[in-house]
């Protein structure tokens, strides 16, 4: 009797069932007639033998429900039963059904959706060979989360010295214009040191992957000329999954490569969110491979078997110090030490970002949920005195508690089935708007919005907490009853129901006072940083980047008066190009720079200063190089000093400006007017002399305090500038001039072009992204959890006044005012929300500890945001007792009585 | 017909197994072959039958096949399978076991103790 044949027999009755019934029937009906006919032959009348054989073998259902129960398929039976006893409750009180399944599906939904979106950007492992080993290699000591990696030459010293690391691969991602059969186009890219691919034990989808051979000569590529891989999906999406795609060649920037493989459909690159849709040998990637102090890629390495990761950091920790001793520069803030990140995410820039704000979103939808399960907890308790009949009955014929709890239970899992469904669908949706706001406007963020089957794990798991949570107490409680007598209705629940009803409403306010005193914190939070004063004036301004592929020389420069000479020639261009934009209509200024606020360009460097010993700590700055007009444009004040003018060009004397936080570190006690700084270990090693001061500007993050920046003129450029973002101030219409500028940039290089076209405004918008999820969330689910304990709070009243219509009605025939009995149905729905709203306010201000990183100029416990929600609920509270309340003042008394 | 005895709890499984195990048999035939080779001493209740071959064809011990009866009927026809026959020769051993424990226990007299 094993258990397989058990199985089997089992999955045969259910899955062949119908067959199952007739044979059962035909066996049993078969042995009637011949014990009959046996009967017969003894001598016994028809009749009676038919009656006899009957009699004997007992009723043929009870028989066959027997041999079902044999058979192991009765409890299949029943929870069938169940549930279509279900389903026609739940049609029958469509009220009911409504409110419970919406309540239901807005939590799970939530829940899923926030999951979802959790698993997307901070769960999902990397589709490599062995994720596990994989580290990045962060020379900020790990405060970068492995972006930083070294400059290409200590990547080159560290891939050949390390012991410990089985190889090590260099990779940088870039928006590279790619010219196939039409305009160009902007494609992310990435440019990867030979071994990549090698390195992640990544297989071409067909064709081949990058090979070190590839990657093996300067400037060139591999020895037969330079190629390129595709993503799989670029390959769909772009070349319409043309197998006769290898071997074509696409112009990439100015040079012809040929595409020689696809990346299977899986990979994306290394970082999450920000898809790759080509990628190319690394030598191709231009000057910067050279250049010693310029930190500009990542880097990957997989940790040899048996090797620690310690050990492989303190290797690589100890080629550290002579690199950084050879370009004069020392440890510091900004580069305290190799650290070894594990890389088995990816980079992880997206869930360092984000995963905070996700947690407190999940436990936002968490408590949504309960404030659900407590809405349907209470109906079902409403509902158990209603069924208490029903209960009595089935229990006093026979039925076990368990078989009633069963049943109870099985409406439950129905209900959360159900509102599973419906949540799933709502999920899809939401999940595919939080995923739109992550993409958009050129945000760039790319998830893959995907059900995979964790999430649907997760969909099951929380499902089936909610059953547990909303119905198991009120089925042992509705079970609790005395079968003898099914008939009286009179004694209701009265006590214990009422009291279970009353904490379900207390915890429901105070869930919901707690969501939103949160999200009155989150939406004071964007508020603040919106109004924040960025050190600019942001009103009326168009940013955009401009793409110039500005041909290298036929000579590469190799000394410092070559590169001069050559960013001098640059710079004149891009001078010439600024004055043609700024001569447009209405313009009211017009400028070009390296970086602008808020738009996540960056260029650090190491500074020095003549006669006068800076600490190494304080070495590291940003370098802004701007035109001209740009203080005029952004409206940046000057401090002191002068800001540049068309005068400060390539043949003039070099000069530099300094922001006060600069001036302040690097001159705490004299004027830097006159001073002379340079920048060790670039191409250009000129001395800059400070010419003036302007206020500190918020360029990467608002809420980050003001970090040193030194501006130069970009006729004195210390790089080779290819794309830079212009500025252009205009009062009315600014985008309106994208049209205008279009040409100029076609005229600056054939090919040149216009991205990232946005206002300041919009950059805002996007570096607030967060603070701008987390806000419109926490208000959505605050909304929602006040709606949903609104209708809780007004079931429990509804369900008080029914139950004391007596009472009221004996209260008013004595003579009580309307008055007084609004005032007594009012009274305890007041404490009830009392009690919610101090315990909410409580548990607020312990909560917000943990999300205090998460706010800006508003502190946890804010009377103000605690005022607005305590307005908020009571507003709901009285909303909600109104309908009770007229009720009750509108009993008759004669009925209310005559009614027992 | 002689007196007929009440059936011992858990004795009917052995009974149909043994029944069956002497050749292929339907529902019906079951019940008299099982009052036959007890000398239709035992008492079965007809409607019982049932359950206890579904139960035992659930266990895997008996399997069934529709076959045609003497009288050109369909009926469905029970046999032992390699475990039942297993199991039939388990049982057998144990009850033989077991009676003779009874047959002297009741058997005792004072004088052997």
């Amino acid at each position: 009797m094993s258990l397989l044949a058990r199985a089997r027999s089992f999955f045969r009755a259910l899955t062949r069932r119908n067959e199952l019934e007739r044979s059962m029937q035909a066996e049993m009906q078969t042995h009637l007639e011949l014990y009959e006919r046996d009967l017969r032959a003894q001598g016994i009348p028809a009749g009676e033998a038919h009656r006899r054989a009957r009699a004997e073998f007992g009723s043929l259902d009870a028989r066959k429900d027997e041999c079902r129960a044999a058979l192991g398929i009765r409890v299949t039976d029943e929870i069938r039963g169940d549930v279509g006893y279900a389903m026609r409750l739940l049609r029958r009180s469509p009220g009911f059904a409504a409110v419970a399944l919406v309540s239901l599906a807005l939590g799970i939904g939530a829940n899923t959706a926030i999951f979802s979106l959790i698993d997307m950007v901070m769960l999902k492992t990397l589709p490599v060979q062995d994720p596990g080993s994989l580290v990045f290699i962060d020379t900020s000591g790990g405060n970068s989360g492995g972006t930083n990696g070294p400059p290409y030459p200590l990547f080159e010293l560290m891939r050949d010295n390390t012991r410990f690391l089985s190889g090590i691969a260099a990779f940088s991602a870039d928006l590279l214009k790619v010219t196939i059969d039409g305009p160009t186009e902007r494609v992310r890219g990435q440019s990867v040191s030979g071994n990549y691919f090698e390195l992640l034990g990544i297989r071409p989808a067909f064709g081949r992957l990058l090979t070190p051979e590839d990657d093996s000569v300067f400037g060139q590529g591999g020895p037969n000329g330079a190629v390129v891989v595709i993503s799989y999906n670029f390959w769909r999406r772009r070349f319409a999954s043309d197998p006769g795609v290898l071997g074509r060649s696409i112009r990439v920037g100015s040079r012809w490569v040929t595409i020689v493989g696809v990346t299977p459909p899986e990979f994306f690159g290394l970082q999450t969110g920000s898809p790759i849709d080509l990628t190319m040998p690394m030598m191709l990637a231009g000057s910067q491979v050279q250049a010693k102090g310029t930190w500009w890629m990542s880097t990957v390495g997989r940790v040899r078997q048996g090797a620690s990761v310690e050990q492989a950091r303190a290797e690589l920790d100890a080629l550290f110090d002579p690199y950084l001793k050879e370009l004069g520069m020392k440890r510091d803030r900004h580069f305290p030490g190799i650290a070894l990140v594990r890389a088995d995410r990816g980079l992880d820039v997206l869930r360092r970002q984000f995963s905070e704000p996700l947690l407190i979103v999940m436990a936002i939808v968490a408590a949504v949920l309960l404030i659900g399960c407590a809405n349907v907890a209470n109906l079902l308790l409403a509902r158990a005195s209603a069924r208490r009949n029903e209960m009595s009955i089935r229990l006093a014929i026979g039925a076990s508690r368990a078989r009633v709890v069963r049943q109870l239970l099985t409406e439950g899992a129905v209900l959360v089935a159900l509102g599973s469904l419906i949540g799933l669908l709502l999920a899809r949706t939401g999940v595919s708007f939080l995923v739109g706001l992550f993409g958009d406007r050129g945000m760039g963020i790319l998830l893959e919005p995907r059900f995979d089957l964790r999430v649907l794990a997760f969909t099951a798991a929380v499902a089936i907490i909610t059953v547990v949570l909303f119905s198991i107490a009120p089925a042992l409680h509705a079970t609790r009853v005395d079968a003898p007598n099914p008939g009286d209705t009179r004694v209701a629940f009265t006590r214990p129901r009422a009291r279970i009803g009353q904490l379900l409403v207390v915890l429901q306010v105070m869930l919901a006072m707690a969501l939103l005193c949160g999200a009155t914190l989150f939406v004071r939070t964007l508020h603040n940083l919106n109004t924040l004063d960025g050190g600019f004036d942001r009103r009326g301004v168009l940013t955009l980047q401009i793409e110039a592929s500005i041909l290298a020389p036929a000579v590469r420069p190799q000394t410092s008066a070559e590169h001069r000479r050559e960013h001098a020639t640059r710079g004149a261009m891009w001078e010439r190009f600024v004055e043609r934009v700024a001569a447009l209509p209405d313009v009211r200024g017009a400028a070009l720079a390296t970086m602008i606020p808020l738009t996540r360009r960056d260029r650090g460097v190491g500074m020095a200063m003549e006669g006068r010993q800076i600490a190494p700590p304080q070495r590291g700055t940003h370098l802004n190089t701007v035109s001209a007009d740009y203080f005029n444009t952004l409206r940046i004040p000057l401090r002191s000093g002068r800001v540049f003018t068309s005068r400060d060009d390539a043949v003039g004397p070099r000069v530099a400006v300094l922001n006060e936080t600069a001036a302040r570190t690097w001159f705490p006690d004299v004027s830097p007017l006159g001073a002379k700084i340079s920048f060790p270990g670039q191409r250009v090693e000129d001395s800059y002399e400070v010419i003036g001061i302007v206020a500190d500007v918020r360029y990467a993050d608002l809420r980050l305090p003001d970090d040193r920046m030194v501006y130069i003129p970009i006729g004195q450029a210390i790089d080779p500038l290819s794309n830079v973002m212009l500025v252009v101030r205009r009062d009315h219409d600014p985008t309106g001039l994208v049209p205008m500028i279009r040409p100029l940039a076609h005229d600056l290089v054939p090919g040149g072009f216009l991205a990232r076209i946005n206002t300041t405004d919009q950059n805002l918008e996007r570096a607030l992204l967060r603070e701008r999820l987390l806000s419109m969330l926490a208000t959505f689910f605050g909304a929602l959890a006040l709606t949903l304990a609104c209708v809780g709070l007004y079931g429990v009243l509804a369900y008080n006044v029914v139950r004391r219509s007596r009472e009221i009605g004996i209260r008013m025939a004595v003579g009580a005012a309307h008055g007084s009995v609004v005032w007594m149905i009012l009274r305890q729905t007041f404490a009830l929300v009392a009690a919610g709203v101090t315990l909410g306010a409580l548990s607020a201000a312990l909560a917000a500890r943990s999300i205090s990183s998460q706010l800006f100029g508003v502190a946890p416990g804010d009377p103000l945001g605690t005022a607005a929600a305590i307005a908020m609920l009571l507003a709901v509270t009285l909303a909600a007792a109104y309908l009770p309340a007229r009720r009750a003042t509108r009993i008759d008394p004669v009925i209310a009585l005559r009614c027992e | 017909v002689g007196e007929s005895t009440e059936l011992l709890q858990g004795t009917l499984d052995l009974l149909i197994l043994k029944a069956v195990s002497l050749g292929p048999l339907h529902g019906y035939g079951v019940l008299l072959r099982i009052q036959q080779i007890t000398h239709e001493r035992l008492l079965i209740q007809q409607g019982s039958l049932y359950p206890a071959l579904y139960r035992l064809e659930h266990q895997g011990l008996i399997s069934s096949e529709w076959g045609e009866s003497e009288n050109k009927r369909k009926a469905k026809y029970y046999r032992l399978t390699a475990a039942g026959r297993k199991r039939l020769r388990d049982e057998v051993d144990y009850w033989q076991r077991f009676s003779q424990a009874i047959g002297f226990a009741l058997a005792a007299t004072p004088e052997d103790v």
